[in-house]
């Protein structure tokens, strides 16, 4: 288990401050925007650089102060940093070699790896000869040799491209799984930590914003930046919440919207914001008597929009929408299923059940900017 | 609570002591030789020496003979530059292979070659006379302040070559070409887009050329001798034949000061053009057309003329044997057999010699500058300057230095006063191979259980093991060549290559100096040839 109490540390014009917990054999992933000091939290717990103050326990033991070297932490770099003078085989035998196991063991240790990667064939060749995907499997299985009792993965993923780099995180993810050993994955690619972790924390410069299972954070985001961040759906500014505390409406440019029970916002109503997931809206034809005008103020999780653009994204039908009744051109894409296929310009109504709508604290980070 | 490991600060203690004996090498002769000036001191010294009108006659023709030789070497070598850069010709290899000559080619040799070619009786002269009908030989300028210029120009061009084509060829052109898209002319396109960015290499390497002449020995003790000397010379003559340790001492200050100014300079200008290097894509070779054409052609056939005709009249020399002193001269290996194995055989004895100084001088020029290059990479401003001391410490000084540490002498100073010569070049070449390796693979090996020391050890040196190999190469070729130490700490019995070259020249058996001289030249570019073939693996 790892646990990072108060770990501080300050750059020039940075600062982290992060607390958090991994449970055995659990992997977590590290989201967060570029520059937000994900790869700097994964430096510090790895020993490469050191905090200002705050403790890094690992399995118990306080690993603070112990040189990178002796901490039993195992790390796979973003550019994979495979010793380029040494062969495959040489590379994945080099932890063991270092703790002084027999030429007899590491030459199981390496040949079961790389069965077990997948890369046997590749054992007598250098670095500089393989591709990246294969590079990235070997420094897998260097880091896997050492037996860290945790694994830290610094985007090791984002060189490849689209294709490989999908199948390789389900790998990746088995792989860590197989070993057993806890493992905190860094990336900025909401799908890869969703598909790889067990335990997402959201990092938002240099502090941990919020953490918990992948399917939670995403269906209840617990702010309006994490919502916008991951990308879960449209987040819009509320100018007040009325209702009752567990019936909670919100006041929007275009309307009113009635939320869900579970969902707050302490904050000021000026700093508040709405959000449902892109997929939970559908869409209704309007009677041709009411085409072109706005429906009533009063009527709830129901408004008329005007269909911007509606494109196949292969899987459903992403469609940019915007209220009639919006005073400030105000748009948002929703999905809706392939079967449905509004026509550009078309005026619909779209519809919102009040279960999937919550309140949250923060503005969208367009309003910041504006702000 | 603030938990900076011991570990990491016994890692910077290493590389700073490290640093500090790299800095200390190069300060213990100098300082040496200052507290061995003798009774009144350095300070007597000094006052005596500044007030003597011939120290500055020799220190007006040291700058004044390196300021020249820098235009020289700037003229012929930057013509040069720019065709490597831009075009791609037959001969583009072997010219930019030339770059290696100033450190393959002992000064001594070059020295012969020129006199085999420009002297009284050298080949140019006795071509020219044929053709034109003289009576005289019209060049006699070979032993004159024009002389050594001309020496240091051809021997040095090589190094403007390489450097300010290297940068120029690595220059993206856009900023050229968009500076023409905005109207300037070619000229105008090229001082706004290109001089810039390369005005750092050029002001680098002017700079190392200037400070290789102002140091310049050999050439000056042979070519000066009527026109004047440099204070290399003067500090050599006054502590060998002069007697006057104090004026050699106050001298040597003097020369390290300037140097110690001029390799400050050469440091800011490689500050600017890390500065100024620009990113991009290096752009094609393409093939010389027109004008590039027949300056392509005139400059092969000035280089074939100038600089090749020397060597090339050299080996001639080296292969010609005459009978009687009237029989005409022909082809055959008489003076190879002279010095191999006749009754004068030297070769093989000074072979031994040079092989007994210059291996232990390179491999002490090779482990000091390693480490020093791996402190280099974690140290600041300070480590840098340390290790730029060496530099400015000439191999005169350096002699007489560490002769004053052990004034019992002997051949074992040898390797430690060669070894100072050598380890810029060392320093530089690992310095620069280590800073193409990634930091991330260090850090991994740390990740993977190594200590600091181990890691450097495993993934470092082991990064730059081909880097290290043509530096002991390179360092091995320096002090082979090298006649200037020998000379100064040389004892009876001990003769390497190039004394024996010098003795030779001396005792004006010239051809029997042209083959050892051959000989010497094919074993310093074997050992460049085989230390440009340990390229990395894969």
């Amino acid at each position: 288990m790892l646990r990072l109490e108060s770990l501080r540390r300050s750059w020039p014009g940075f600062a982290l401050d992060a607390d958090l917990a991994l449970g055995d054999a659990e992997i977590g992933a590290v989201l967060g925007p570029s520059g937000s000091g994900k790869s700097s939290l994964l430096r510090l717990v790895a020993g490469l650089e050191r905090q200002d103050s705050g403790r890094i326990v690992l399995d118990g033991d306080d690993i603070s102060a112990l040189p990178p070297e002796r901490r039993g932490v195992g790390m796979v770099f973003q550019d994979f940093a495979l010793f380029p003078a040494m062969t495959v085989a040489a590379n994945i035998a080099y932890g063991p070699k270092v703790a002084g196991m027999s030429r007899a063991d590491r030459r199981r240790i390496t040949l079961n790896l790389a069965r077990g990667m997948g890369i046997e064939r590749l054992l007598s060749r250098y670095p500089a000869s393989l591709s990246g995907g294969e590079r990235q499997r070997v420094a897998l299985a260097r880091t896997l040799a050492a037996s860290p009792r945790l694994v830290l993965l610094d985007e090791p993923l984002s060189s490849l491209d689209g294709g490989l780099r999908r199948r390789l995180r389900s790998e990746v993810a088995a792989k860590l799984r197989e070993a057993g050993s806890a493992a905190l994955h860094v990336t900025h690619d909401v799908e890869e930590a969703m598909a790889i972790a067990d335990r997402i924390f959201l990092m938002r410069e240099g502090r941990i914003e919020a953490s918990g299972a992948p399917e939670g954070l995403f269906e209840h985001p617990p702010s309006a930046w994490a919502a916008a961040f991951m990308d879960c759906g449209p987040v819009i500014p509320a100018i007040s919440i009325d209702g009752r505390p567990d019936a909670p409406i919100a006041r929007v440019s275009f309307g009113h919207i009635a939320c869900g029970a579970e969902s707050r916002c302490e904050a000021s109503p000026g700093e508040c914001s709405v959000y449902f997931p892109r997929d939970a809206g559908s869409l209704e034809s309007v009677a041709d008597d009411r085409r072109g005008q706005a429906r009533s103020e009063l009527e709830i999780n129901r408004f008329t929009c005007k269909v911007e653009t509606a494109y196949s994204t292969g899987r459903s039908r992403r469609t940019l929408l915007s209220p009639l009744a919006s005073p400030d051109e105000l748009s948002f894409e929703m999905d809706f299923p392939l079967s449905v296929n509004p026509a550009r310009g078309e005026i619909v109504d779209l519809v919102i059940p009040r279960s999937r709508c919550g309140i949250l604290q923060g503005l969208p980070i367009s309003e910041l900017a504006r702000g | 609570m603030n938990t900076a490991a011991p570990g990491r600060q016994g890692g910077r203690l290493v590389s700073r002591l490290a640093l500090l004996a790299l800095a200390a090498a190069s300060i213990a002769p100098l300082a040496a030789l200052a507290l061995s000036g003798n009774e009144g001191g350095l300070v007597s010294g000094l006052k005596s020496t500044l007030s003597q009108a011939r120290f500055y006659r020799s220190l007006a023709f040291t700058l004044s003979q390196a300021l020249a030789s820098t235009i020289a070497a700037l003229v012929i070598g930057l013509p040069g530059a720019a065709l490597v850069a831009r075009y791609r010709f037959p001969g583009r290899k072997a010219l930019k292979a030339i770059s290696v000559f100033p450190f393959s080619m002992p000064s001594v040799l070059v020295v012969l070659a020129f006199v085999l070619y420009y002297g009284r009786s050298g080949v140019l002269n006795r071509f020219l006379m044929q053709v034109f009908g003289l009576s005289e030989p019209p060049i006699g300028f070979l032993y004159s302040f024009w002389g050594i210029v001309l020496v240091h120009g051809f021997y040095e061009f090589p190094l403007i070559l390489q450097i300010v084509g290297e940068a120029w060829s690595s220059l993206p052109r856009d900023t050229e070409r968009a500076a023409r898209l905005l109207g300037a002319g070619r000229l105008r396109a090229f001082a706004t887009g290109t001089l810039p960015s390369l005005a750092p290499a050029i002001a680098h390497s002017a700079g190392i050329v200037f400070l290789l002449c102002f140091f310049s020995f050999a050439v000056v003790m042979i070519f000066g001798s009527l026109s004047g000397s440099t204070l290399e010379v003067e500090v050599y003559r006054r502590a060998r034949f002069e007697a006057d340790p104090s004026g050699a001492a106050a001298i040597a200050m003097v020369e390290t000061l300037i140097a110690v100014a001029i390799v400050a300079a050469i440091g800011l200008s490689d500050r600017r053009a890390a500065a100024l290097k620009s990113a991009g894509s290096p752009p094609e070779l393409v093939r010389p057309r027109g004008a590039a054409r027949v300056g392509l052609a005139a400059y092969a056939v000035f280089i074939a003329f100038f600089f090749l005709g020397p060597l090339v009249s050299l080996v001639g020399q080296a292969f010609s044997v005459r009978g009687s002193p009237l029989a005409p001269p022909r082809i055959g290996l008489g003076n190879f057999e002279k010095i191999l194995s006749g009754p004068k055989a030297s070769f093989l004895p000074a072979l031994a010699d040079t092989a007994s100084t210059a291996i232990p001088a390179a491999l002490i020029a090779v482990v000091v500058g390693s480490i020093g290059a791996l402190s280099l990479r974690r140290g600041g401003p300070l480590a840098r300057s340390a290790a730029a001391l060496p530099m400015a410490v000439s191999g005169i000084v350096a002699s007489l230095g560490w002769s004053a540490i052990f004034p019992v002498g002997g051949t074992f100073l040898v390797p430690l006063a060669q070894s100072l010569g050598a380890l810029p070049y060392v320093l530089k070449s690992v310095a620069s191979s280590l800073a193409s390796l990634e930091a991330s693979p260090l850090e991994a090996a740390r990740t993977l259980g190594a200590g600091r020391v181990r890691a450097a050890f495993d993934v470092e040196l082991r990064g730059v093991a081909s880097a290290i190999g043509a530096a002991f190469a390179f360092a091995l070729a320096v002090a082979a060549g090298d006649v200037n130490v020998p000379l100064v700490l040389g004892r009876d019995g001990y003769e390497p290559l190039p004394v024996l070259l010098y003795r030779l020249i001396g005792a004006y058996r010239l051809q029997e100096a042209c083959a050892v001289g051959v000989l010497l030249g094919a074993l310093s570019s074997l050992a460049f040839f085989l230390s440009d073939r340990r390229r990395p693996r894969a």
